[in-house]
């Protein structure tokens, strides 16, 4: 593996049976990083599940502003994210409380985004989010909420294919 | 490790559904069951392919503004 692929690399771990943690390095700056995680408009652009459009109703990036919004299909399914931003020391860490619109409600998972300056312009982002029990943690996995499944069917065919299902 | 914590480590396997035990006469027999170790892996492979497809726009974001500020 080339060190450009292996930089490119998502990791995922489970540290213990309620976190996931989710690792990256980019070839940026931190505060470049930083920058598209604090801006809104700019934050549009990555975090929504490929497919579904992002509308941000409230970001007010501080120690205890709060956030919402909203993923939509084309179809007129919306989900709901809402949450509180519980630290935010720029350059390096943001941790929010995060939660979405579920019924019945579920607690918040406790959400923590480290940037580490490499040293050598490059940035690791390191994601960990904490729920309040595994069945919580399994069920988000599972939901496909975050994942292929809302993004699209066609990539779940394409991975259960892979699986000889 | 003593029986009694042997037994608690399978029952939480078999739990998980990585596990399946039999009991033949006086002897408990442990099976490994691969489909419980694919039905985990499937849904983690999974949320990580939704976040490695974030972070590629992100990277693109990135670059993009990369190029933008050395312009300047």
């Amino acid at each position: 593996m080339s060190d450009d692929t292996k930089q490119r690399e998502t990791e995922i771990t489970t540290p213990s049976d309620t976190e996931i943690r989710i690792e990256r390095t980019f070839d940026a700056p931190r505060e470049l990083v930083w920058e598209c995680h604090a801006d809104p408009d700019l934050l549009c652009e990555w975090l929504g599940p490929r497919r579904l459009t992002m509308r941000v109703e409230e970001y007010d990036f501080r120690p205890g502003g709060s956030y919402r919004y909203v993923h939509s299909d084309d179809e007129g399914n919306e989900y709901v994210f809402f949450g509180e931003f519980l630290e935010v020391a720029e350059p390096e860490l943001i941790v929010q409380a995060f939660c979405f619109v579920m019924e019945p409600p579920v607690p918040p998972s406790i959400d923590r985004t480290e940037l580490v300056d490499l040293g050598d312009g490059r940035t690791r982002l390191v994601t960990s989010s904490k729920f309040e029990s595994k069945e919580l943690r399994d069920g988000l996995i599972q939901s496909g909420m975050e994942s292929g499944v809302v993004q699209g069917y066609a990539q779940l065919d394409e991975l259960l294919e892979r699986h000889g299902a | 490790m003593s029986l009694t914590g042997l037994k608690k480590h399978v029952r939480v396997l078999e739990e998980a559904n990585l596990v399946t035990t039999a009991k033949r006469g006086r002897s408990r027999y442990c099976r490994l069951e691969p489909k419980g170790f694919d039905e985990a892996g499937f849904w983690l492979e999974e949320f990580r392919r939704g976040w490695a497809d974030r972070f590629d726009r992100l990277e693109q974001i990135i670059e993009r503004r990369k190029g933008e500020s050395s312009e300047r």
